[in-house]
């Protein structure tokens, strides 16, 4: 298991009234798991997987990422976790416009390690991860002179980069056409089977197949749907995690 | 890929926004370092002014101070004498240490004589204040028909000039002074005396009153023993003779330029915190339309250190690089038409020696390239207490 979440919970001013973004939120994610979070616009997905990441921090509740309570760590642990062990696929246009393809791949691998062999070794496994996304030959471009698709593919090449345990995706596919993000779904599927757990947000209910497991989110309420159709409610699985967690 | 690379590539991908900031830095560090340099070359040049005299005092008839000071600082002509007997006396007086005749004498617009100078006559033996400055020394002093001048008269020792229709042989010649000193010619009290007797004839000026007159007696007082207070018993004792502290007169001189540096001062201050309150706001601005560039880096792993520390090399980088090139542009137009600035400024304005020089530039340097950073100080807080979320909020 890499993640488990419990009673997380969020909230938002807005003028003067506070509103939840997000929950009573609970649930668990193995090594093994694609999950997909759909939900409308505006109902809490970014919010709940900017918590996951730990570039936000919960009012309620807490996250364990492989056993460790990211609330707990400092800011600059949940910053090297980022980048060391969860891919981040940020909602929206997420790449960095002076670097070309390659080095915007590359940066999370030396960001730390400014040595010329380190920038060697990143390129080198950048380009194998571009080559299997089917974008070798965009390397040297800067970002701005590619389609949506492709610097989708850049974003996710990215998030790859440092062979994380788990891809965390905002929306991925957003505003992109069918055609597109159905091969930006294969890639996942692909990343998926190479063993590497995937959180994915979209609210395309097409793509809800390629996943092993399906949420729902609605105004800020996390709901598990189950293949034979059935919803589970938050809080028996929040328990579960809590058991779970003092087992180990 | 280093901090620095980072930056750097951010930098040239903003190449017109990073060109203009460097250059207001340059401007910022030329008028800075510039002014600088020009202020202490005053200070420079008006302290040295006294040390180079090498005289603690200077006797003179009364009422004769303005006219010396324009000879002895501008090498403007002037003809004032003290009598022999006074010179004498004088010589013996209490807390006099060494004391040296000298004799000053105008020449004048005319074909009579090669160029406009002014001719000090003194005498070698006891002479302490022109010896020291001899490029290479005239033993015994210039004989009798011979010459010693000023740095900046145009002529070679062994070569001749031109005084009163006689013709003077060039026997040595002083380092450059900076005083009046490098307009002047000198001689030994014998020819000086007998410059005198033609100029006299020329000129229906004052006649000397007696045949050892001199115009001023330079004077080194004893150790220890209070200038104003010798200067206060002599003018008691001697009711004839005026006298000067070229100190006191160098002191006045520190205070009004004390002012004028004060006020320079203040200007460059204002300049500097004009430009980093510039710069602040430029990079204020940037940080909101850089928003989302810096959510990314947090999304993949940078720490808010990280951040800041990419955002302080982009300062740092562009506010060197401007100051270095306002220094370098400093250099290459103004020190190699020093020598013209000091001979226009006169004596007030002496450049510092090098070292000087080069730790006035480095001095300089520093505080320019360091308006970048001090500007920065602000986004790069604003950066480490954003909340992350809230950068990743703004979608394009
Ligand atoms: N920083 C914030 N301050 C106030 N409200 C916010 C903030 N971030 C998000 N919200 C609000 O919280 C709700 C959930 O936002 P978000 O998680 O982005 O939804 P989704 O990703 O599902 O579209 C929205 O109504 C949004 O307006
Ligand atoms: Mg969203």
């Amino acid at each position: 298991m890499i993640f488990s979440i419990s009673g997380l919970g969020k909230t938002y001013k807005r003028g003067e009234m506070v509103f939840s973004a997000a929950e009573n939120i609970s649930f668990m994610v193995d090594r093994q798991d694609f999950v997909c979070i759909t939900g409308e616009s505006g109902s809490g997905k970014s919010t709940l997987l900017n918590m996951l990441t730990g570039l936000l921090q919960p009012d309620e509740g807490f996250v364990r990422f492989e056993g460790r309570n990211i609330a707990e760590l400092s800011d600059d642990e949940r910053a090297r976790l980022r980048n060391s062990r969860i891919g981040c696929i940020p909602q929206g246009y997420s790449l960095l416009n002076n670097f070309t393809v390659l080095d915007n791949v590359c940066l999370p691998c030396c960001l730390y390690n400014a040595g010329r062999s380190a920038y060697k070794d990143a390129a080198k496994k950048a380009r194998l991860i571009l080559r299997r996304m089917g974008i070798s030959h965009l390397a040297a471009e800067h970002p701005r002179n590619l389609s949506g698709g492709e610097q989708r593919r850049v974003a996710i090449a990215r998030g790859m980069a440092t062979d994380p345990v788990l891809l965390v995706a905002d929306e991925p596919t957003g505003d992109l056409d069918p055609k597109t993000a159905a091969a930006i779904l294969g890639v996942f599927g692909e990343i998926h089977r190479n063993g590497t757990a995937i959180i994915m947000v979209t609210h395309e209910k097409d793509h809800i197949p390629f996943a092993n497991r399906h949420f729902v989110m609605e105004r800020g309420q996390l709901q598990e749907i189950f293949p034979d159709g059935t919803r589970s409610s938050a809080a028996p699985a929040a328990e579960h995690a809590c058991i779970s967690d003092s087992f180990k | 890929m280093s901090t620095f690379a980072i930056a750097w590539n951010n930098l040239l991908h903003r190449r017109f926004r990073s060109l203009c900031l460097a250059l207001l830095i340059m401007l910022t560090a030329f008028v800075i370092a510039g002014g600088t340099l020009f202020g202490s070359s005053l200070r420079n040049g008006v302290r040295s002014t006294a040390d180079r005299l090498g005289a603690d005092a200077m006797f003179l008839p009364p009422g004769a101070e303005r006219e010396l000071e324009g000879a002895l600082l501008e090498g403007k002509p002037s003809t004032f004498y003290l009598p022999g007997d006074t010179v004498r006396q004088l010589s013996s007086a209490k807390n006099v240490k060494r004391s040296s005749p000298q004799l000053y004498i105008s020449t004048f617009d005319s074909p009579h004589c090669g160029s406009l100078v002014q001719i000090i006559g003194y005498d070698p033996k006891t002479d302490f204040v022109v010896a020291p400055w001899l490029i290479e020394s005239v033993p015994g002093g210039p004989k009798t028909g011979e010459i010693v001048i000023g740095n900046a008269i145009q002529l070679e020792p062994g070569e001749e000039m031109l005084l009163f229709d006689m013709r003077y042989k060039v026997a040595g010649k002083l380092e450059k002074t900076g005083m009046g000193f490098d307009v002047s010619v000198f001689a030994g009290m014998e020819t000086a005396y007998t410059l005198i007797d033609r100029y006299e004839k020329y000129l229906e000026a004052i006649p000397m009153p007696d045949k050892d007159a001199a115009s001023v007696v330079v004077v080194e007082i004893e150790k220890g023993v209070d200038h104003e207070t010798f200067a206060r018993d002599i003018r008691m004792e001697y009711r004839s003779v005026g006298v000067i502290l070229p100190q006191a007169i160098i002191g006045n001189m520190m205070k009004h330029l004390n002012l004028t540096i004060a006020v320079l001062t203040g200007l460059l201050i204002v300049i500097w915190i004009l430009s980093a309150f510039v710069l602040a706001i430029v990079f204020t601005v940037a940080l909101h339309e850089r928003k989302r560039e810096f959510g990314v880096f947090r999304a993949f792993g940078a720490t808010r250190g990280k951040l800041v520390s990419i955002l302080m090399t982009e300062s740092a980088l562009l506010s060197a690089g401007g100051a270095s090139i306002g220094i370098l542009l400093l250099c290459i137009t103004v020190l190699p038409f020093n020598a013209f600035i000091e001979s226009s400024l006169g004596s007030e304005y002496l450049l510092p020696s090098a070292g000087v020089t080069a730790l006035i530039l480095g001095g300089c340097f520093l505080l320019c390239a360091s308006v970048g950073p001090v500007a920065a100080v602000l986004s790069a807080m604003r950066i480490s207490y954003a909340d992350t979320s809230l950068i990743m909020k703004e979608d394009m």
